[in-house]
């Protein structure tokens, strides 16, 4: 076990003879004197002390008839005071701690936290305006006043923190918010998808489309500003504009469009059971083969990759084994029937048409185009359907 | 004078254990017994001791409350003593109390 009292105060191995050693013992412990290591080293009794004990001791031995010897001086106390003979040797040590010292007087890092959209070299700018820079003596730093510089003169810092830590200058910034624009209240009704007005139901603003017009997604369809025009008595008119919020229907035909194609045969995958398995080692780009094909020995397979990482605490070893798994397919190709493949890109061309629908749109015409490609082997089929819907938004 | 002083004391003595007994309190706070941690054979720490009678390789003999206790072993080395607490090393063959 190490022994620190060896740092300091240090110790004295020493010696004690005589047959009151007991009562020695028993005495000085009642004097407050500490021992420890109390052995004996053939007939001699043998403990250590503090140094400043030791004089404390002499009028014990002479109550007691014991008599001590030191063995050992032990602890850097001890070394220093040899060091006193050794002046290169002390010199140095008392340079070291001076440097050591002299050093950490100065900043020799500036860490920069929580700006993402000041640049640090925004805020590097402003310390350096300020006399502060890496070697600056630490006590010219007012860290107030940097505070302060920092939020006048950028000003997108809300707040600005700067503290010393040891030979470190931690600065931290936090960031003003943008506040998004107000969005402004639509003053106008526009449409929501393309379509042909057939019907325009106003209960408060002006409309601005016909019966029978085609309007287009976004386009304004009922206005919130009324224009009002008073006669006067003279004769002469005053218009006047009022800002309402616009109220309304507009009822319009909605196409929607939609096309599959689906091929002519169909396509069954089934496993034969052979399957292969290679090996290899990754090192960052390059790749060692161990065993196993490096490529697939069949001609229909499916392919499984494995990669094994390997990680023993934070760190990962920069070596992968990848394995990849080859399982040979047997694919067997089914001819359909046209009407049959035509039934199915109908049956997908409606699921996706059901999709765009929204709901309480009436269905007014449904209708279905049908396309055979014999030699690229595929029927397609287009649905279009007509809806009436209220699109005013 | 002597006997009816340690009739007393033992009365008084009595009363404190039963005390201890009856509030399920340590008796080495009480009674002032010696209280010893004994770690296989080869380590003691004992608190509340009178002192070292004897001390040698072999054998230690420290004053207790009411007698003494003697530690019979090989090596015996005592590692810390201060005031009221000892700990002692070594290979221990016999504890004993008298």
């Amino acid at each position: 076990m190490f022994d620190w009292r060896i740092l300091w105060p240090g110790y004295l191995l020493i010696s004690v003879k005589g047959s009151g050693l007991a009562r020695f013992l028993n005495l000085a412990t009642r004097q407050g004197i500490n021992f420890w290591d109390l052995g004996y080293e053939g007939s001699l009794a043998v403990l250590k002390i503090r140094p400043r004990d030791f004089k404390r001791l002499r009028p014990l031995l002479r109550k007691t008839g014991c008599s001590v010897r030191i063995l050992q001086k032990k602890g850097a106390p001890f070394l220093l005071l040899q060091g006193k003979r050794r002046k290169g040797l002390a010199l140095g040590m008392a340079f070291f701690c001076f440097m050591l010292y002299f050093f950490s007087l100065f900043i020799w890092h500036i860490n920069i936290e929580g700006n993402t959209d000041v640049s640090k070299e925004e805020i590097r700018a402003v310390l350096e305006n300020n006399g502060v820079k890496e070697g600056i003596f630490k006590k010219r730093i007012d860290l107030t006043e940097l505070e302060r510089a920092l939020l006048l003169k950028i000003a997108d810092l809300k707040w600005a923190g700067a503290g010393i830590k040891g030979v470190f200058l931690n600065i931290q910034v936090v960031e003003r918010l943008r506040e998004p624009p107000l969005e402004e209240e639509p003053r106008n009704l526009v449409a929501a998808k393309d379509g042909l007005v057939t019907d325009i139901l106003v209960l408060s603003g002006e409309p601005l489309v016909e019966i029978g017009d085609t309007v287009q997604k976004g386009q304004k369809l009922i206005s919130g500003q009324v224009k009002i025009i008073e006669e006067l008595e003279d004769g002469e008119q005053l218009e006047e504009i009022m800002e309402v919020k616009p109220k309304g229907m507009v009822q319009a035909l909605v196409w929607y469009e939609s096309y599959t194609e689906v091929p002519l045969y169909q396509v069954r995958k089934k496993r034969t059971g052979n399957a292969a398995r290679f090996f290899s080692l990754e090192v960052e780009d390059r790749r060692y083969n161990l065993w196993g094909p490096a490529s697939s020995p069949y001609r229909n397979y499916e392919m499984e990759k494995t990669k094994h990482f390997y990680v023993w605490r934070d760190l990962r070893l920069p070596v992968e084994l990848s394995i990849i798994g080859y399982r040979e397919l047997e694919v067997d190709i089914q001819p359909v029937s046209p009407q049959a493949a035509l039934q199915e890109a109908k049956n997908l061309a409606l699921e996706e048409l059901n999709l765009q629908l929204p709901k309480g749109a009436t269905i007014k015409e449904r209708y279905v185009n049908e396309f055979y490609f014999f030699e690229l082997g595929r029927v397609g089929c287009r649905v279009m359907i007509e809806t009436l819907e209220d699109i005013a938004v | 004078m002597q006997g009816k002083e340690q009739g007393e004391q033992g009365r008084k003595k009595r009363w404190r254990e039963n005390v201890a007994d009856f509030f399920e309190l340590p008796k080495e706070l009480l009674c002032n017994l010696p209280r010893a941690t004994i770690i296989g054979n080869v380590q003691l720490h004992l608190e509340n001791y009178g002192g070292i009678i004897e001390y040698t390789n072999e054998i230690l003999r420290l004053k207790i409350r009411g007698g003494e206790m003697v530690i019979k072993g090989e090596n015996l080395v005592i590692k810390h003593f201060f005031g009221e607490e000892i700990f002692v090393e070594g290979r221990f063959q016999s504890i004993a109390y008298f």
